[in-house]
């Protein structure tokens, strides 16, 4: 559980002819870790892909390219495809290939119509209020127009009093006509008075008439456009799962026909180095029986073996994050099992609410429902669904509350206040170091609203901390003892778990929850704590030695998050329920409203700001103290079809 | 750089402002009885501004070095979807300021 499967080092030789068959038995056992060859040794060099390697990729390229053109968006499967089947029907490819196509092409020549169109329209615009037909203000060979932009109220006397030249103007817009030879001097006055010069349209006719006439155009364009992408989608839907499927089936192919470029081979000859799980390795062997080919299994070899984790089944989606942080080595700990008990907490101690906690294991349901064929979503899935039966059981039984409204205050709407719904329920208790009332004891529920409660809540957050801290020590130190000694265990952390220990006892005294001979202690355990430290890591010794105070209180986050929730919640609950909803009919829509997406805030904010803080806690908090990670992660040869599945073949 | 230099004038009326407004009202009143109240009054909302300072100005300063840093982690992340954890883990450093603000902000509004 938390520690990586035991791997058993095999290496594999033989003659090349044998290779095919040697290729479709470990794609179909879906066991062996090859090493890919290095290609350093005399002798011997990288292989060539299999013969129907060449084709494989061909039809690959080609299924890509127009799942890509199409953009098909694969769906999850609903009938499994023989590969024989899709061998048959291959041949349909470069009809929908030539088919998609075209149809891009058109949209393409569509789009760059409309471009022009608009462009035009653009530039007709400019001159919209002019009156005069657009065919006259170019094409002249002794006469230069100047057509344009001046700011309005410009003073255009200048134009106006001079006799050689023509002008038409209409507000900003102006056109001037002069003859050749003195258009230098003109192009001068009228930037001295702020013209801007625009491009002048081409067509013919009045710019009111053409812009009428352009926009019908458009419109007609835009219209054939999107019959084009009709089309478009009609051929995707229609071929899409078909393209998937065969995508799945050349990539199954093309790896299973690449096995050789991974390998050492020599002219005649190949060798495959490559990890298998120890527990699989006899598996293996009887496969291998009617194969002619040799072997060797090395149980302890001294190479660094690919990790393959070994969690349970409900544990292993957790292992997303994991992954997500790095591969653990093989001697690490495999840190999935604990983030699958502390991350589901966390999150449901932050968010702590049975309502959004059953809104939460219905959105992972969903999830999980609509992307089974996509692991890492569906994964996400089912992290959000153990997370909501966290929330919601934290939200029931400890918290009380639902959407952010106490069960208490619903029940005394509703006239039932017993059980779950009283104020107070189960045993009483003592917590120390928070006053309360004389004479009164703690109670479940924790109520947030209380600011008793949220003095708990961030108590109770940074003892977890201290808690969950010391566990990644101890796994540290455990990790440090067998990789190194118990030396350098000791000095790099045991130093600090006697500094977080020693520092918490001498702060519990002081504030005089036991007596004082126990803060010289707790101060004793700290500064022998800090020696070693310094003695083991030097200078950076001393610098650490704060952070691991501030990595425990850093979990106050647990209790703060969780209240800061619960006041969005309650303040939309305030603002629909006590300042809109009394206001009449209207009121009521609009707090209906508000409600709505109140809470549909709270619950994203909810997945993102708690799920990441969650997740944070263990990053830099709880990893830093045990994981170092850069392990290689077992990725064993064959492809796992979905979409289709190959044909058996009955010996 | 202007515009900084008012800003900073700004928020030192502010505080000045803050600071001194509780004292004149308390001076106002002459009864005895009346300005013990008063008093307590002005002391609730100097920790009030306190506790809310102290989140506050820890949150900004989070702000701050996040704003950097995550604009940094979102262009490494464009770059290659592996530096994902990395940059969240460095984006996350920070957000241990705002908490030490929210824990003194609780100490003073719950110690005090």
């Amino acid at each position: 559980m938390l520690k990586s499967e035991k791997m058993s080092r095999m290496t594999i030789s033989g003659h090349k002819k044998d290779l095919a068959d040697l290729s479709k038995l470990l794609n179909d056992q879906n066991l062996v870790h090859v090493v890919e060859y290095n290609n350093e040794d005399e002798g011997f060099g990288l292989g060539k892909s299999l013969d129907y390697g060449e084709q494989s990729s061909d039809f690959l390229v080609k299924l890509r390219s127009v799942i890509k053109l199409l953009e098909v968006e694969p769906n999850p499967p609903t009938k499994i495809k023989l590969d024989s089947e899709i061998e048959s029907e291959i041949s349909e490819l470069e009809a929908i290939i030539s088919q998609a196509h075209d149809l891009r092409n058109k949209q393409r020549d569509c789009d760059r119509r409309i471009d022009e169109v608009s462009s035009n329209i653009e530039q007709l615009k400019e001159f919209e209020d002019l009156d005069i037909d657009v065919k006259y203000l170019s094409g002249y060979s002794s006469v230069t127009v100047f057509a344009g932009h001046i700011p309005q109220d410009t003073d255009v006397s200048s134009l106006s009093s001079n006799e050689k030249i023509d002008f038409i103007m209409n507000g900003e817009n102006v056109v001037v006509f002069c003859a050749n030879e003195i258009s230098s001097d003109i192009e001068k006055d009228l930037l001295n008075i702020g013209f801007r010069s625009i491009d002048v349209p081409s067509g013919e006719g009045l710019p009111k008439v053409m812009l009428n006439s352009l926009d019908s155009q458009l419109l007609k364009m835009e219209n054939e456009k999107e019959a084009i992408l009709h089309e478009i989608q009609a051929l995707a839907t229609r071929n899409g799962d078909w393209l998937v499927a065969c995508e799945e089936h050349y990539a199954a192919l093309s790896e299973k026909s690449g096995l050789p470029l991974k390998l050492a081979t020599s002219e005649n000859m190949f060798v495959l180095d490559g990890w298998v799980p120890s527990n699989s390795v006899s598996d293996l062997q009887q496969s291998f029986q009617g194969l002619d080919v040799y072997y060797e299994v090395d149980n302890d070899s001294k190479e660094e073996p690919p990790i393959k984790l070994d969690n349970p089944e409900v544990a292993k989606p957790f292992e997303l994050f994991t992954k997500l942080y790095s591969t653990p080595k093989h001697w690490e700990f495999d840190p999935t099992m604990i983030i699958f008990i502390t991350y589901p907490l966390f999150f449901g101690l932050m968010v702590g609410d049975a309502g959004y906690g059953f809104a939460y294991i219905l959105f992972g349901h969903y999830i999980l429902t609509k992307f089974t064929h996509t692991e890492a979503l569906a994964n996400l899935g089912r992290i959000l669904r153990t997370a909501g039966i966290y929330t919601f059981l934290f939200g029931t039984f400890i918290y009380a509350e639902a959407f952010g409204q106490s069960f208490y205050y619903i029940g005394k709407a509703i006239g039932f206040n017993s059980g779950l719904f009283a104020n107070h329920y189960g045993p009483g208790f003592d917590i120390p170091l928070i006053e309360k009332a004389e004479g009164f004891s703690w109670h479940l529920p924790i109520h947030k609203f209380d600011p008793h409660g949220a003095q708990l809540m961030l108590l109770s957050s940074i003892i977890i901390g201290a808690i969950h801290i010391s566990l990644g020590l101890i796994l540290g130190f455990l990790n440090e003892w067998k990789h190194h000694d118990l030396k350098h265990a000791i000095y790099a952390k045991l130093s600090f778990f006697m500094i977080l220990w020693g520092g918490l006892l001498a702060l519990v005294s002081v504030v005089g929850l036991l007596s004082e001979s126990v803060q010289t202690i707790g101060l004793v355990v700290m500064l022998t704590g800090l020696g070693l430290a310094i003695i083991g890591e030097g200078v950076v010794g001393l610098l650490e030695f704060p952070t691991i105070f501030s990595n425990v209180i850093s979990y106050a986050r647990i209790g703060a998050i969780g209240l800061s929730d619960y006041g969005l919640a309650y303040t939309v609950n305030f603002i629909s329920f006590s300042l809109l909803w009394p206001s009449g009919p209207a009121g009521m829509f609009v707090a209906v409203i508000v409600m709505l997406f109140g809470h549909l805030t709270v619950f994203t904010l909810g997945i993102i700001g708690t799920g990441i803080n969650s997740l944070r806690l263990q990053y830099v908090e709880f990893f830093t103290k045990f994981v170092q990670g850069g392990g290689t992660l077992y990725s064993p040869f064959g492809y796992i079809r979905k979409y289709t599945k190959e044909k058996e073949v009955i010996p | 750089m202007n515009g900084k230099k008012n800003l900073y004038i700004l928020a030192a009326v502010f505080f000045v402002a803050l600071l001194t407004t509780p004292a004149i009202s308390a001076e106002e009143h002459a009864d005895n009885e009346e300005t013990v109240k008063a008093a307590e009054a002005t002391s609730k909302g100097y920790i009030a501004i306190g506790a809310a300072l102290a989140v506050g100005l820890a949150g900004i300063g989070t702000g701050l070095a996040q704003s950097n840093i995550g604009s940094a982690a979102i262009g490494a992340v464009a770059e290659d979807d592996k530096n994902f954890t990395n940059g969240l883990i460095f984006t996350a450093i920070p957000e241990t300021i705002v908490i030490f603000g929210l824990v003194i902000s609780a100490l003073i509004i719950f110690v005090l």
